[in-house]
């Protein structure tokens, strides 16, 4: 079997779309995929509400996912994208502790093996980013405040001085703003093991 | 060690001398703890940076996102208002705006739905331009360009109106942004103003967004009877009690 890992796929024009914000191109995501969400969605507990939200949200996280212009798409932009959409949607219905819905995705994709697997470590990097962006959230104001900034700019000298502080101390508080960070995210049920 | 432990933001930061470096290459190489440590801190720091990144267009593409998720997913809606506003014209130019400011909260579940602004503030010229555009921009689900406009007003107002921080707060709302929008509409619905209870209803719902349900419950019942989003309140508090 031929492994589609490392290979860009040519569906990777659909991360472009979003990273360039073009309307025409984004607008084919939704023509393609949104009724096929939407399905899936409806089918699973959920409303047609429901799909318009998770589809909206599981677009803003692969665009976030794939800032920076080195990420690869590695399988069909579909395959991503549903398994992005329905592990949001089994998440908010284990919140909310609705029905058990297991293999969803089957009913809508039914790529090959290698795809679907593909599709699942690119999505589960996207789900473990977001969740590391909620658990900077948890952080306090001044660390919040100080990894931003230092993860904004090489300007770290600037950076210390505009807070008032020196560019030691920066460091110093920098490397424990990192380290409790670093705490919650290994006691966040996804980064165990 | 706990003495490698704190040099690994600065080895992640380049900042360690070629000795020190050596050093903790090292020992990364001996100690597991160390290597993991390491490697979730590289990852930590290549996410974050990657996201704030991210977080420069990130207005614009929700915008995008909401205008194609009303065409897509909303048709049946969108063919409605379009009947409604034709009513509107042939409506007494008193009634429109009320008739406007109501649709879209009755006989509908979407939560996030924001109400149209109307412009009911006396500025100076350049500041009622700058306003009109604002609110023109939120009507048009622009809510970067709307919340740009209302986040300059407030920094060069001495003391900001209620007005301004309830809109910037909604425009937060209409970007996603709801760790910005709370504190502003928290400000406006603990305080007198007229916009108290839309203000509490829309804390609420950004607190529910992010995941704060007691916060959310608190401000969606201080949502009075009387409020047009009364209804909308009760109904995201049931759906909270029903999770």
């Amino acid at each position: 079997m031929t492994s589609t890992k490392n290979m860009m796929h040519p569906d990777q024009k659909y991360i472009t779309y979003l990273q360039h914000n073009d309307y025409k191109g984004i607008e084919q995501i939704y023509r393609l995929y949104a009724g096929k969400v939407s399905r899936m969605i409806v089918a699973n507990n959920g409303t047609e509400e429901d799909a318009a939200d998770v589809f909206q949200e599981a677009l803003t996280d692969i665009y976030k996912s794939s800032a920076g212009g080195t990420f690869q798409l590695t399988c069909p932009f579909e395959a991503y994208l549903i398994i992005v959409c329905k592990r949001k949607w089994l998440t908010q219905l284990r919140n909310q502790k609705k029905i058990q819905v297991t293999n969803i995705e089957e009913q809508v994709y039914t790529g090959a093996e290698d795809e679907r697997r593909e599709a699942e470590r690119l999505a589960l990097m996207t789900e473990r980013e977001r969740i590391v962006m909620q658990l900077l959230e948890q952080l306090s104001a001044t660390c919040r405040e100080i990894i931003k900034a230092c993860l904004s700019s090489t300007q770290q000298e600037q950076i210390a001085a505009r807070m008032g502080i020196t560019y030691g101390y920066l460091r110093k508080k920098k490397s424990e703003c990192m380290s409790g960070l670093s705490k919650l995210v290994k006691r966040h049920p996804m980064f165990k093991n | 060690m706990e003495h490698y432990f704190n040099k690994i933001q600065d080895y992640i930061d380049g900042l360690l001398s070629e000795e020190e470096r050596k050093e903790f290459e090292k020992q990364l190489t001996i100690d597991t703890a160390l290597r993991e440590e390491t490697l979730l801190r590289q990852e930590l720091n290549n996410t974050i940076q990657k996201h704030l990144q991210s977080e420069q267009r990130l207005g614009e593409m929700t915008e995008t996102l909401e205008q194609l998720k009303q065409a897509h997913f909303y048709k049946k809606n969108i063919v409605s208002l379009n009947k409604r506003k034709w009513l509107y014209t042939i409506s007494a130019a008193a009634g429109m705006m009320l008739i406007l400011f109501l649709s879209g909260i009755f006989n509908s579940t979407q939560f996030d739905r924001l109400p149209e602004l109307t412009t009911s503030v006396t500025r100076s010229n350049a500041a009622a331009g700058a306003q009109q555009e604002a609110i023109d921009a939120f009507n048009r689900q622009e809510y970067n360009t709307s919340a740009a406009i209302w986040e300059k007003q407030r920094t060069e107002e001495k003391d900001s109106n209620a007005t301004t921080i309830y809109y910037l707060g909604l425009s937060y709302i209409g970007q996603k942004q709801y760790n910005m929008a709370i504190p502003l509409l928290e400000q406006i619905a603990g305080g007198p103003s007229v916009y108290k209870e839309e203000a509490a209803y829309f804390a609420g719902f950004a607190y529910y967004k992010t995941d704060h349900s007691s916060q959310s419950a608190y401000w969606l019942k201080q949502v009075g009877p009387k409020s047009p989003y009364h209804k909308k309140a009760r109904k995201l508090l049931n759906k909270m009690k029903a999770a």
